[in-house]
C-alpha cells in the first residue's frame, strides 16, 4: 500500500463520519447522497497531496466537504427533482437515517437541518461539529461577528423547525 | 446552550462507515489521474504527429478543415477539463454559499463565449459540407456528405442546447 493511500485511509477513518454528516445535511435522497459523499471523497483524494499542514486536517476536510456540498445544493436547487421517494431505497453505504433511528431526537435534528437555507446549514453543521466561531469564520471566509449574528438566527430557526417536527 | 450541546451530541451519534466507499474512490481517483495523463500525452505528443502525417499524406484544403475542426474540438475539451482538474487539486476554493454562487456564475460566464465559438464552428462546418455538395453537384462518396453534415448538425445542436442551458443557469445564479 502506498504512503498516499495509507494517508487517505487514515483520513477517512478519522473524518469519514463528519463527511457523512455534511453529505446528509445537504442531500436527503439516499442515492444522491452517496454520489455527493463520493464526490467529496474524490476531491479530498485529489487535493490531499497539496495539503501543506498549515491548518488542522479537520479544517481541510470540512472546507472541501462544504465547498462540494454547497455547490451540490445550488445545482440541486436549479434542477427539477423527479422524485422525493428515494429515501426508502437501499443504499450501498450505511444510511444515516437508519443510524439516527437509534435516537429520535437525532432523526428530528437531521430533518430540521436539511430544511435550513444553504448558508445557515453551513454554519449550523460546522457549529454542531464543535468548531469555535473563529474557526467557522476562517473556514467560511466570514468575520467572527458575522458568524455570531448569523449563527444565533440560524439556531432560532433550527429550534422552530425542531418544534414543528415534534 | 445546554440544549445546543445536546444537539451536538445527537449530531455526532450519526457516524457512517465510509471505508468501503473510500476504497472505491481511491481506485476511481487513480484511474482519473491516469486518464488525464494519457489525454495530455496524446494531445501534446501524438496528435501533432498525426496531424502532420495526415496533411503530408493528403495535402488538400479538406484535410486542413477537418484537422482544424478536430483541433477546435480538442481545445474545447481541454478548456473545460483543465480548469476542473486544477480546481479539484486545489483545496483553497471559496466555501461560503455566496462565494460558491459567484464562483459558479463566473465559470458559467467564462464558458459561454467558448460554447458560442463551438456553435459557430458547427455552423461553419455544416455550411462547408453543404457548399461542397453543391459545388460537386451531389457527386462523390455519399457517406462523406452524410457523415460530415450529420456530425456538424449534431455538434451545432448539442452546443446550442448547452449554450441555452448556460444562459438559464447564469440568469438563475444572478437571481433573475
Amino acid at each position: 500500500m502506498s504512503k498516499a493511500h495509507g494517508q487517505f485511509d487514515a483520513l477517512v477513518a478519522e473524518h469519514g463520519p463528519a463527511i457523512g454528516r455534511v453529505a446528509a445535511a445537504f442531500e436527503r435522497d439516499t442515492a444522491l447522497r452517496e454520489d455527493l459523499t463520493q464526490d467529496i471523497l474524490l476531491a479530498i483524494w485529489q487535493a490531499l497531496p497539496k495539503f501543506r499542514g498549515d491548518a488542522p486536517l479537520q479544517h481541510f476536510v470540512l472546507r472541501i466537504a462544504h465547498n462540494r456540498a454547497a455547490s451540490h445544493a445550488l445545482k440541486a436547487s436549479r434542477a427539477p427533482r423527479s422524485a422525493e421517494l428515494d429515501d426508502r431505497m437501499p443504499a450501498a453505504t450505511p444510511n444515516l437515517e437508519t443510524q439516527a433511528m437509534q435516537s429520535e431526537s437525532a432523526q428530528r435534528l437531521l430533518a430540521a437541518v436539511q430544511q435550513l437555507p444553504v448558508d445557515d446549514r453551513q454554519l449550523v453543521t460546522l457549529a454542531l461539529e464543535g468548531l469555535p466561531y473563529k474557526d467557522i469564520a476562517n473556514l467560511l471566509d466570514l468575520t467572527v461577528n458575522h458568524v455570531g449574528v448569523k449563527l444565533n438566527r440560524a439556531r432560532k430557526r433550527l429550534k422552530t423547525l425542531m418544534e414543528g417536527l415534534s | 446552550m445546554n440544549e445546543w450541546s445536546d444537539f451536538s451530541n445527537d449530531w455526532k451519534t450519526m457516524s457512517p462507515d465510509l471505508s468501503a466507499l473510500a476504497k472505491r474512490v481511491a481506485r476511481r481517483g487513480r484511474l482519473l489521474h491516469a486518464y488525464m495523463v494519457f489525454q495530455a500525452f496524446g494531445t501534446i505528443c501524438v496528435l501533432p504527429l498525426v496531424f502532420v502525417w495526415a496533411y503530408r499524406t493528403v495535402p488538400t484544403t479538406e484535410t486542413v478543415v477537418v484537422l482544424a475542426v478536430c483541433a477546435v474540438f480538442i481545445a474545447g475539451w481541454w478548456a473545460v477539463a483543465w480548469p476542473t482538474w486544477r480546481a479539484n487539486r486545489t483545496p483553497e476554493p471559496p466555501v461560503n454559499a455566496e462565494q460558491v454562487r459567484s464562483n459558479a456564475l463566473r465559470q458559467v460566464l467564462r464558458l459561454r463565449p467558448l460554447v458560442a465559438l463551438e456553435c459557430f464552428v458547427g455552423l461553419a462546418l455544416a455550411l462547408y459540407v453543404a457548399g461542397l455538395w453543391l459545388y460537386h453537384d451531389g457527386k462523390g462518396p455519399w457517406f462523406m456528405y452524410a457523415g460530415g453534415g450529420g456530425f456538424a448538425v449534431v455538434w451545432l445542436l448539442a452546443n446550442l442546447r448547452y449554450w441555452r442551458r448556460l444562459g438559464r443557469e447564469a440568469a438563475e445564479l444572478m437571481g433573475r
